[in-house]
């Protein structure tokens, strides 16, 4: 719950799209249909999805809190899997020598290592347990802005894409530009202003 | 309205140029935080500063200072040297509470965030309160983050820039000179 916790890293957006349509109980249903997938593909290296802020590894929406006050909460949920790269090195070296020993030959082409890392990392991957990393969500649909909790190059991406792809809004990142253009203290002759500075030296 | 890629790169000299003015007003204007928003007591510099420096030949220098009793004589070489702040570690006061955190020019966004403290959840019903009280507190921080940087943004786009900027460059100028004889 890196909400409640002692100290937030966080990403603020403003909500962009219609949304005049969009009730509670729909909220629940587009979260439900893109919930964290109960059943993991073991094959998946990345897979994303949804899930309760009360409940990060039991993704079923039907019985779970996501109002709270004014607020919508609820999870990402980003599972990634990878394989160390020692113990890719160690399978590399043992896997070389028992091909060496059977072939008879020196040494491995360049292109056969390839095919041989290759399959070693995905047949690893197979056996390696994804890890799950869980960022809060929250939407303040009044203020028609998200804090999201993480500020992650990849988190963020994801976010973004799973977003729109949920509930058909988009989340526009409030930075500089952004936070000057939506300014609702800002006069439109200081928008326009605005977008002609060039940068300026603090020093002579 | 710009591409929203395009726009993000363009403009992220104006988050470095914002951070560097907050520090000039947290050192030599701090009277200004309650005109900007009434409940704003203090703004302080926290224990890490960021600076960097690009040069023409897309060279960049980037300085960090951090620790509680680090000095900031090599930041104010550094803005004499032309460079900007891109991250600024801050203590914000308003009335007996404090929210300490790092802020980013680049995209306004918070890390180490640490709002005023709230009450410990011990009971699944006290899960609601502690949100709101938390959220709340969130808000509020980004409530004077967004009046300082419209305060900022006007003074920026208006004709008493200059006046101001000569200010900054005259302070930048004393600190670096005073500084370096210590």
């Amino acid at each position: 719950m890196a909400l409640l916790s002692n100290a937030n890293t966080l990403t603020r957006y403003r909500v962009e799209g219609k949304d005049d349509d969009i009730s509670l109980e729909s909220i629940r249903e587009k979260l439900q249909h893109n919930r964290f997938p109960e059943i993991e593909d073991p094959a998946a290296v990345f897979t994303s999805g949804w899930t309760p802020f009360e409940s990060h590894y039991l993704s079923d929406f039907s019985e779970k809190t996501i109002v709270f006050a004014n607020f919508i909460l609820f999870c990402l949920r980003i599972d990634k899997k990878s394989v160390p790269s020692k113990i890719l090195k160690k399978q590399m070296i043992l896997e070389t020598q028992k091909r060496l020993k059977e072939s008879g030959k020196e040494f491995l082409s360049k292109n056969e290592k390839k095919a041989l890392k290759e399959d070693l990392e995905a047949s690893l991957l197979l056996r390696i347990p994804a890890s799950p990393n869980i960022y809060d969500l929250l939407w303040d649909m009044e203020k028609k802005e998200v804090y999201f909790f993480s500020s992650q190059k990849a988190s963020n991406e994801e976010v973004e894409t799973l977003f729109t792809k949920t509930f058909g809004l988009h989340l526009i990142r409030i930075f500089p530009y952004t936070a000057a253009m939506h300014s609702k203290t800002l006069t439109d002759m200081e928008k326009d202003r605005f977008t002609t500075l060039s940068p300026v030296r603090f020093s002579e | 309205m710009l591409d929203i890629a395009v726009a993000y790169n363009r403009y992220i000299f104006i988050g470095q140029e914002f951070l560097t003015w907050l520090w000039f007003i947290s050192e030599n204007q701090d009277r200004l935080f309650p005109e900007i928003h009434p409940e704003m007591g203090d703004l302080r510099l926290g224990n890490r500063i960021v600076l960097q420096n690009r040069y023409g030949d897309d060279r960049i220098e980037t300085l960090t200072i951090k620790g509680d009793t680090a000095g900031l004589e090599e930041g104010m070489v550094a803005l004499q040297k032309g460079a900007v702040v891109t991250e600024l570690h801050m203590i914000l006061v308003s009335g007996d509470h404090e929210w300490i955190f790092t802020l980013k020019g680049e995209h306004l966004g918070f890390s180490g965030l640490k709002t005023p403290d709230t009450g410990h959840v011990t009971e699944k019903d006290e899960l609601e309160g502690a949100i709101i009280e938390k959220v709340f507190l969130i808000q509020k921080a980004f409530e004077f983050i967004d009046s300082l940087f419209n305060y900022f943004i006007k003074i920026r786009t208006s004709e008493k820039w200059k006046d101001h900027l000569l200010e900054i460059r005259n302070w930048v100028k004393r600190e670096s000179q005073t500084r370096k004889s210590y």
